[in-house]
């Protein structure tokens, strides 16, 4: 709209396929993709944030998402991006008091996903609520999951719809 | 102050009884209220928008009221939450922030007060984009079995000058949940967070 934007906002997301180990079956214990979120916490993070080129402590928002192929459960995704995904990414990044937004979808090859993004320290940051698709033309095969990271270095561009600002942050409880 | 003008709405909902395991005894059901506005502010960079929030809160309330409908009537049977909006080609992903405050507030309104933040994304996209709506329990949001998401989209919006605006509500956990974490019969519902 001809309104520049200056300094840019950058955002980077990280995408690694996996071979789903609970594709084809039912699996009651699902311990072995939540080990596997604990890993790709710290790997996606550091890749998202070495792709946007700054210190890991002046990320602003994040973001987490899953999309499991056809031969596995909305659960599988679940069980890797909840139970333990999230502390390496807040041990990388050096704070992270807010819960970071995620979804969750079972698709095709080539199927969309989109992040969702919130304030690393405060849910209620009006201006960085956001969010960032995310696709592979050739994945989710059918007995793989895609495990999405997403982090930035701002809010949105030119951000005018009021709500809390990031320099009103309290970061006590996560929300304000 | 602009109009709201709809041009077309879609209520969806999925009933899913299971995934591969156990037959659900009772159905977890997903429904999605979208509708397709005129953004005001396409083609142009405006500065001052935010005054359109006040005129979206009408909308907001009867696309909740209107998911709750269409899961049932009772309010009682929504335990997730989730919003989201997909902005035209000629418009700005800010214009689609403009859905928080109206879209958050017509479902707070008509489930008696939630305490949780209503998870949320949005795009700039063609017609046709899809979004996939973030879904968290509606009182507490580290209730871990609802963490949950439903693409939305419509094959032929939005148009260059529209928006898409979305709310979504679930009436219970994934079908299959069982990855720990905080139950929803371990809510405090004091912070909206646990």
């Amino acid at each position: 709209m001809g309104q520049p934007v200056d300094p840019p906002t950058r955002r980077a997301a990280a995408v690694a396929v996996i071979e789903n180990p609970c594709a084809a079956k039912y699996v009651a214990d699902l311990s072995e993709l939540m080990t596997i979120g604990e890993e790709l916490g710290e790997l996606l993070t550091a890749r998202a944030v070495a792709a946007l080129g700054i210190d890991p402590t002046s990320v602003e928002s994040y973001g987490k998402a899953a999309a499991v192929g056809e031969d596995g459960e909305i659960e599988h995704a679940a069980a890797v991006l909840h139970p333990k995904l999230g502390t390496p990414v807040r041990k990388f990044i050096g704070k992270g008091a807010a819960l970071i937004p995620s979804s969750k979808k079972r698709g095709g090859l080539g199927v969309a996903l989109d992040i969702p993004l919130g304030h690393k320290d405060a849910a209620f940051v009006r201006s960085h609520f956001d969010g960032m698709e995310v696709r592979i033309s050739d994945a989710p095969r059918r007995n793989e999951i895609m495990v999405a990271i997403a982090v930035t270095d701002s809010g949105r561009p030119l951000p005018r719809v009021g709500g809390l600002t990031k320099d009103q942050i309290k970061g006590e409880d996560g929300l304000r | 102050m602009p109009k709201v003008e709809i041009r077309k709405r879609l209520i969806s909902v999925e009933e899913i009884l299971h995934e591969g395991g156990p037959v659900a005894t009772v159905p977890l059901r997903r429904a999605a209220a979208l509708a397709v506005i005129k953004n005001p502010y396409a083609g142009e960079y405006v500065e001052d928008i935010a005054p359109f929030m006040d005129d979206l809160k009408p909308l907001g309330l009867e696309m909740a009221r209107t998911l709750v409908a269409a899961l049932g009537g009772d309010a009682k049977c929504v335990e997730g939450y989730g919003k989201g909006a997909i902005v035209g080609s000629a418009g700005e992903i800010e214009h689609g922030a403009l859905w928080h405050v109206p879209g958050g507030y017509g479902m707070r309104e008509v489930l008696g007060g939630a305490k949780a933040i209503v998870a949320s994304t949005k795009k700039v996209g063609g017609p046709g984009a899809r979004l996939d709506v973030p879904i968290t329990h509606i009182n507490a949001s580290y209730v871990r079995s609802h963490f949950d998401s439903m693409e939305v989209g419509m094959v032929d919006a939005p148009k260059a000058d529209e928006v898409v605006l979305a709310l979504v509500m679930t009436t219970g956990a994934r079908v299959h949940a069982r990855v720990g974490g905080l139950k929803a019969s371990e809510i405090k519902g004091e912070d909206g967070l646990r």
